[in-house]
Parts: C-alpha cells; sequence; structure tokens
C-alpha cells in the first residue's frame, strides 16, 4: 500500500515540471489570425519572436480537414526607445505565419506547433488552438458591433482608449453572446490601464480565445436603421511602452438566438450570428530625444496638477503636507514624481516623507515639508516635466505656490533640526616647538650596528656548542636529568615530614640513588661513596657521610641517637654533595 | 669541555652587551651648559615668528640648523628647528616646503608626535595622499622607521640578548617549552632587525623630495633638451647621486636620472 502512495507521489512530482515546462517561453507568441472565419478567408497561424533568437520550427500538426503551407517569415522590426532614466532600450520582433486552408465548415481543433528556440525545444502555445470555419459570416442585420475611433499614432506613454460597442435585436432572444478577439491580451510592449467600470448594470462576457471572462457595461437602448438594439459596451484603457506598431487583428462579435425551446436538461436549439470589425492599428511613436529636459521623469500626455495644504499657519518645526495631484490624460501612474530635496526652490525645506497614491484618474503625492527658517512665506510651486502630446514637445507643469506663516516658538533657534552632525572643529597645524633645555633631547649613541648582529650570532654558536656538549652527556630533560635535578628539593620535602631516624635514613638513600642514578635499596648499609662508584668527591665530604651514616646506624639500631631524626645533618650533607657535583 | 667553552661564549657576549650598553657616549651629549650658537639661532628664529616675520624667522631657523650641523649637534634638534620651518612654510603659503621639512624632521626624530600631526595636514594641504600605504610592507616599513638608528642597534642587541638566554636555558634543560621559547625568540628576531636592516641600508644615501607641485621630469642628461626618461610626482622621495649646476642625479628604480635641482629638497638634516 505504501508503495502505491509513493509511486503516486513520485509521478505527481515529476509531472509538476513538466506541466511547468509547458508553459509558452517568454517573448514567443503563437496564435490565429483569426478563431473564426467563413470558408474560403485566408487565416493563419502568426508566431512572433522577440529579441534576436534563433528559431527552427519542426513538423507542422496534421488536422483533418485543414492543410497547412510551409513557415514563412513576413516581417522584422527593430525599435529604439528610452526608458524614463534616458537609457535607450533596444528591441527586435521576427515574425512568422503558417497559412492554414480549411476545406470545409466545422470546429477544429490545431495542436501546438513544435518549434526549437535557442536550441530548446518547446511547444506553443500552451493548449491547443480553436479555429472555426462557417459559410457565411456576414453582419446580421440583427447585429450591432463597433469601435470608437482611436488615434492613428500616440506616444509611448501616452495613453489611449479602446471603446467596443456590441449588441443585438432587442426581439431576439439571447442564448449566447461571445467577443473573438485575437489580439485580446497578446498585444507586446502594451501595459493595461485599470479602468473602475461603474457597478451598476455590469456583466460579464466571455473573449475568445481562452473564454476569459471581461467586464461589460450596458449602455441605454440604441435605434439603427429603424431597429432597436441592446447595447454593451467593453471599455479599457491601455499604454504603449514602446514604440513600434500595436495590431488589433479583426474581431468577431457572436450572438447565438435562442430559436427552440429546451427542455428540464437540454438546451433550446440556437442560431448563431457573426458582426466583425475590419483589422486595425495604432503607431506608437518614440518621445523625442530633442528638448528633453534633464529632470524629465517619463510623465507623457496632457497633464495638470493642483496643490493643497491642510494648514498654511504653523510653528517652526512643523510639518506642511502639501498633496500636489496630477491629473489629465496621460500615463498619470507611470511617472517619477518630483523629488523635492534636489530642488533649489526647496531649500528652506527638508522633505521628511513622501506618500504616493497612484489611480488612473489621478495622481495623488503628498509630501511632508518641514521648513527650515521662520522666514519662509511660501511653498513653492512644485515643477514636473511633461512630454505634452497635443503639441509634441516638452513643457513644465507646475503648482501654484502657497503661502505659509512659520511662528518661531520660543527657544527655537534658527533650523528646528540643528545642525545635521556636529561641527569638527577645523584642524589647526601645531605651533612651533621653542627650545626647552637640553634634558631629554634624544636617546644616546648607540651600541654600533654590528654589535646586535655580532651578539645573535655569537649567542646562536654558544647555544649550539653548550647545547651538544650537554646532550653528549644526556638528556637534560630525561626522566634520570629531572630526578636529579629535583634530588634536593624532593629530600627538603621527605625529611620535613621525617618521623624518626629510620625515614632520615630512607630519604638519605633515596637523595643519593637519585644524583646517582642507581636504586635506593643500592645504598643501604653503605657507608663510603666512593665504594658506591662516586670518585670525584672531597675527601672531607667523604668523612662526612661516613659520619652521618654512622649517626643514623647507631640512631637506629643502637638507641645512641641525639633524639632527633637526623634530618639536619643529612640535609647539610646533600647540599655538600651537591655542591660537588655528586 | 665543550659545554664550558659554549656557556664561556654566551657569557662573554652578555659581558661585552654590558658593556656596550654603558652610557659611554653620554658625555657627548648636550649639557645644561650655556647655549650653543646654534641654540641661540633658533631661538632666534622663536622670537622672530612671535613677532610676525616669518622670513626672518626662515632665515633665523635655517641658520640655525646649519649651524647644528657644523656643531653635531643631536638629531633631536636639528628634527626640531626642521619643525620649526615646516610650520613657517606651511604659514607663507608653501605646503609642499613645509612637507619637505615636517618629513625631514621625522627622520631625524620619528616619533616627533607634533611633526607627524603636522605633516599629515600639510600633505593633505599640498594635495598628497598618506604618508605610507596601507599594505602590510608599508606598515611594517612605517613601524621601522619610527625608530631611531640607536634605538634600532639597541633593538638588535635585545633581540640577540633574548634569544642567548632562552638558548642558554633550552641547552641546559632541554624539554619542549624551553625550545618552543627559543623558536618564539629565534621568529621574532626579523622583527627586532628589521629597523636595523633599514637604516644600515639608508647609511650613507642622501634622500631629497620632489617640491614641484606639478612633479618633474627625469632627464637622461642634465639639459632641458634631453630625453625625457620619465617622471616623478610630488611628494616622491628619491636618492641623490651627483649634481652639476641646476641639476641633480638621482637613482629612481635602479637608474640614474637627472632632475632639475630646484624641484628638489634634501631631506637630510
Amino acid at each position: 500500500m505504501n508503495r502505491w502512495i509513493l509511486i503516486i507521489l513520485l509521478v505527481a512530482a515529476t509531472a509538476a515540471p513538466l506541466r511547468a515546462s509547458q508553459a509558452t517561453p517568454e517573448g514567443l507568441q503563437v496564435a490565429l489570425s483569426s478563431a473564426l472565419v467563413k470558408l474560403g478567408e485566408p487565416v493563419g497561424i502568426i508566431v512572433r519572436v522577440e529579441g534576436d533568437r534563433r528559431v527552427r520550427f519542426g513538423p507542422l500538426p496534421k488536422v483533418s480537414g485543414l492543410s497547412f503551407s510551409k513557415v514563412t517569415q513576413t516581417g522584422r522590426q527593430s525599435s529604439v526607445s528610452y526608458d524614463a532614466r534616458g537609457r535607450p532600450v533596444v528591441e527586435q520582433r521576427t515574425t512568422f505565419e503558417v497559412r492554414v486552408q480549411p476545406g470545409e465548415v466545422g470546429k477544429y481543433s490545431i495542436p501546438p506547433l513544435s518549434i526549437e528556440l535557442d536550441g530548446q525545444p518547446v511547444q506553443a502555445p500552451a493548449e491547443a488552438m480553436t479555429l472555426e470555419v462557417v459559410q457565411d459570416i456576414a453582419a446580421s442585420q440583427l447585429l450591432l458591433f463597433e469601435r470608437e475611433d482611436l488615434p492613428a499614432t500616440v506616444y509611448e506613454g501616452q495613453p489611449y482608449t479602446l471603446e467596443l460597442r456590441f449588441g443585438w435585436d432587442v426581439t431576439r432572444k439571447l442564448a449566447d453572446a461571445e467577443l473573438q478577439l485575437p489580439w485580446w491580451e497578446r498585444q507586446e510592449g502594451v501595459i493595461e490601464v485599470t479602468s473602475p467600470v461603474s457597478q451598476t448594470g455590469t456583466y460579464e462576457i466571455p473573449i475568445r480565445p481562452g473564454r476569459r471572462a471581461a467586464a461589460i457595461e450596458k449602455l441605454p437602448s440604441l435605434e439603427r436603421g429603424g431597429r432597436r438594439f441592446d447595447v454593451y459596451r467593453l471599455r479599457r484603457r491601455f499604454v504603449a511602452t514602446r514604440p513600434g506598431t500595436v495590431e488589433f487583428g479583426r474581431s468577431l462579435f457572436k450572438f447565438s438566438e435562442l430559436v427552440g425551446r429546451g427542455g428540464v436538461f437540454s438546451r433550446g436549439a440556437s442560431r448563431d450570428f457573426y458582426a466583425p470589425i475590419d483589422p486595425f492599428e495604432i503607431e506608437v511613436l518614440p518621445v523625442p530625444e530633442e528638448g528633453r529636459p534633464v529632470e524629465w521623469s517619463g510623465a507623457v500626455g496632457e497633464i495638470e496638477a493642483t496643490r493643497s495644504v491642510p494648514r498654511r499657519d504653523i510653528d517652526l518645526g512643523d510639518a506642511i503636507e502639501l498633496e500636489v495631484r496630477w491629473f489629465g490624460e496621460g500615463n498619470l501612474e507611470f511617472f517619477d514624481p518630483p523629488d523635492l530635496s534636489r530642488l533649489p526652490a526647496f531649500d528652506q525645506f527638508r522633505v521628511l516623507g513622501v506618500e504616493d497614491r497612484k489611480s488612473p484618474d489621478d495622481r495623488v503625492v503628498t509630501y511632508d515639508l518641514v521648513p527650515l527658517d521662520p522666514a519662509v512665506k511660501e511653498v513653492p510651486g512644485v515643477p514636473l516635466s511633461v512630454f505634452d502630446t497635443g503639441s509634441g514637445r516638452f513643457i513644465t507643469t507646475s503648482t501654484e505656490p502657497i503661502e505659509i506663516r512659520v511662528t518661531a516658538t520660543a527657544g527655537a533657534d534658527g533650523d528646528p533640526f540643528g545642525p545635521t552632525e556636529e561641527a569638527e572643529p577645523p584642524l589647526v597645524m601645531r605651533d612651533i616647538q621653542p627650545r626647552q633645555g637640553s634634558a631629554g633631547e634624544g636617546p644616546g649613541p648607540g651600541p654600533g650596528p654590528l654589535l646586535g648582529g655580532l651578539m645573535l650570532a655569537a649567542a646562536i654558536a654558544g647555544w649550539a656548542t653548550l647545547r651538544g656538549a650537554v646532550r653528549r652527556r644526556g638528556d637534560p630533560a630525561g626522566v634520570r636529568a629531572r630526578q636529579r635535578r629535583a634530588a634536593l628539593s624532593s629530600l627538603r620535602r621527605e625529611l620535613r615530614t621525617a618521623r624518626g631516624p629510620e625515614d632520615s635514613a630512607a630519604a638519605l638513600e633515596r637523595f643519593l640513588a637519585r644524583r646517582s642514578g642507581s636504586s635506593p635499596e643500592f645504598w643501604i648499609g653503605r657507608s663510603s661513596l666512593s665504594a658506591a662508584g662516586a670518585t670525584d668527591v672531597s675527601p672531607e665530604l667523604e668523612q662526612r657521610f661516613a659520619a652521618l651514616r654512622g649517626e643514623l646506624d647507631r640512631a637506629l639500631f643502637g638507641g645512641e641517637g641525639s633524639g632527633g631524626s637526623g634530618s639536619d645533618g643529612v640535609l647539610v650533607f646533600a647540599q655538600e654533595a651537591v655542591k660537588e657535583g655528586l | 669541555m665543550a659545554a664550558a667553552r659554549g656557556a664561556l661564549l654566551l657569557a662573554a657576549m652578555l659581558v661585552v652587551s654590558l658593556l656596550a650598553a654603558s652610557p659611554s657616549g653620554a658625555q657627548d651629549l648636550p649639557g645644561a651648559a650655556a647655549a650653543s650658537p646654534a641654540e641661540s639661532g633658533a631661538d632666534r628664529g622663536s622670537v622672530l615668528w612671535r613677532s610676525g616675520d616669518q622670513e626672518g624667522a626662515v632665515a633665523g631657523w635655517a641658520a640655525a640648523l646649519e649651524q647644528a650641523r657644523a656643531d653635531g649637534a643631536p638629531p633631536a634638534e636639528r628634527a626640531r628647528i626642521a619643525y620649526n620651518l615646516g610650520v613657517t612654510e606651511a604659514a607663507r603659503g608653501e605646503p609642499m616646503r613645509s612637507v619637505a621639512w615636517f618629513e625631514a624632521a621625522l627622520r631625524a626624530a620619528p616619533r616627533l608626535e607634533d611633526a607627524n600631526f603636522n605633516l599629515g595636514l600639510a600633505r593633505a594641504d599640498a594635495g598628497l595622499g598618506p604618508r605610507s600605504g596601507d599594505g602590510l610592507v608599508e606598515s611594517l616599513e612605517a613601524l621601522a622607521r619610527t625608530t631611531t638608528p640607536a634605538e634600532a642597534e639597541w633593538l638588535a642587541v635585545l633581540g640577540a640578548l633574548l634569544f642567548a638566554g632562552l638558548g642558554l636555558l633550552e641547552a641546559l634543560r632541554g624539554g619542549s617549552w624551553p625550545r618552543r621559547l627559543l623558536l618564539a625568540a629565534a621568529l621574532v628576531q626579523p622583527f627586532l632587525f628589521a629597523p636595523l636592516v633599514l637604516h644600515v641600508s639608508e647609511r650613507g644615501s642622501e634622500p631629497f623630495m620632489v617640491i614641484d607641485p606639478a612633479g618633474v621630469q627625469l632627464r637622461a642628461a642634465p639639459e632641458d633638451g634631453a630625453e625625457r626618461v620619465g617622471s616623478l610626482k610630488a611628494g616622491a622621495v628619491v636618492n641623490y647621486l651627483d649634481e652639476l649646476p641646476g641639476w641633480t642625479k638621482v637613482r629612481v628604480g635602479g637608474e640614474a636620472r637627472w632632475v632639475p635641482s630646484e624641484a628638489l629638497f634634501g631631506l637630510r638634516l
């Protein structure tokens, strides 16, 4: 059981990346030129590739009832634009087309194309394309489908509004309706500007390809050609972000009329009607470089500005909330508002904070300004450099100055923030040094440059000689050598705890053993140092040892001791023995 | 026998060092006797400086420095006069000359704090960078330069004594700790001898500083039209080799080059 769970998990884990890899890669767009065509009408699969990329097509899919032509390159387009900071942005786009020839009326599902992009095989689009071929799609008298005129040219950054109106004869019963917009959400370099839709009379309509729902508004009914229509409106605002052409392929409004009565579990029969709008396009022009001021921060359009402050009479140190509102037909959401801290006119203010609120209708920026001086009498106008699409040149739109009164409160002195940093006192060169007597006028002469070196050489030589000589007699760090060096101190320690002549005699034997490198037992009963091998000792020391031994033996065995332990005599002998090099 | 010889060698070395350390030259130092001509000249410079006569102060101190050189005055006294000249040149608006005087003062008295402080200001005023770089070698060299030649010699003696003492311990006692201590003493020897090596290597050289704010062109021959073979920035220090009227021969990168004499400033006091 557990094994099956594990297998399922493994399959799920490996399937996840597979699914992820099916997404169409960035910069590649594959779509039908029209999702619905009349039999005999040209239709093709358009492939757009962004950037300078290597493209190879795999075998085209086989769909019964459809024939595909070879892949042909239909265009290559390069464009250079400039972003808000003035940096050039180079873009390149290559377009390919596969012509599709339907053989008969019907609905066809075209699988994704196999494309190799820079050596990476991909399948695009992510899902199969649906092509519907009908006998006739001539606009029915029963439908209304029209668009509001758009400007033929716009500047990059200039918003434009697309408005499609569609409707049907009020006498017809609606079974289904959809918009077929092949360009919908597929235009490169175009950003939709969120436009609020009124909540009253708001509906949704599916948009092909994908049948994703889009909000529409119901309009009052219209009369055209003696017929009255129920009318709806799809309205969106867009901003083109780069120069080039924005293409709108053929758009279709499909209306299904309910013609039969359905049962409880079945839908009634319906009849489809179509109304098209021919393809159209907008040319997007670059914002000119000529006359572009350095302070231009991307504002494009016909923009106006107003300002307001809630309080104009303040104390020094209080903040003024300067609210600047920009509005009009422009890219209100896409420019950088002026940085007042960089404007000389605002030198007498400190900008404490900026609140930026964006909306399609206006741009409201609130600056928290603190006057630095009670002499400040007004808040200067806030300038914004705008590329005016009406006149085709750069202008500066500015708010009106606002008169204010700044009152210095008690204790306030100048800049309410005080100096930004503790000012460092300037560094001043130290004064001359008059003569102060001869005391401490410097060190005496050195020992000479050679002495140090000679001493070091001698030290190395002496160390090497001495070390060699000492090592010839044995390792000075060996156990015996250390015991020999520590013999006297060990003897002292033992004598301090000796309770009688027996302990003293034993301590003496251990001392002699440590100094001579023999065992303590070797010295038991011996009364001659030379007899034990210590030939370098003086006769006096020999005599002293014999006397000491005799004294200890008498104390031990004859009971004639002085009453003490004899430790003093032992210690004195040991010290002399060490001096003589025993 | 060999051990006795080694011990004797070490002992002799200690005796020699102690003898050398005795203040044999103390009687040569200026005593508390009456001021020398150089001192009185320096005092005159101070008086003129206080009275606001900068030109006079410069002349007074320059004469005092000459006298100090002739008298063999201690380096500290010469450094003091050079320091005062540096202060005066800075006040006269001659930052490069001021830099050169402070540099000269520090070469004579490396730990003259006021000169070090003023040199930093003068270099900044002249548009020069810090006196020494941030690298390890530069830092070690700067550290070594904080000693006088005499101090460097004593430092070397100290190093030798340290080695001798620890060598004695290691030779007689053996063991790991004496061996480690001796190894540590051996490792610090390069640092203790480095100042001495630096001073010995510079002994006999005549350092000159480029004081032309624009720097100087190096010529292959002592003529204005001679081939240009390089250039030196203001503040660069080169070693003097020879001179002809108006021209000084210096060593740059191991090569002999000619530089206009008015662009150079001698740093040896």
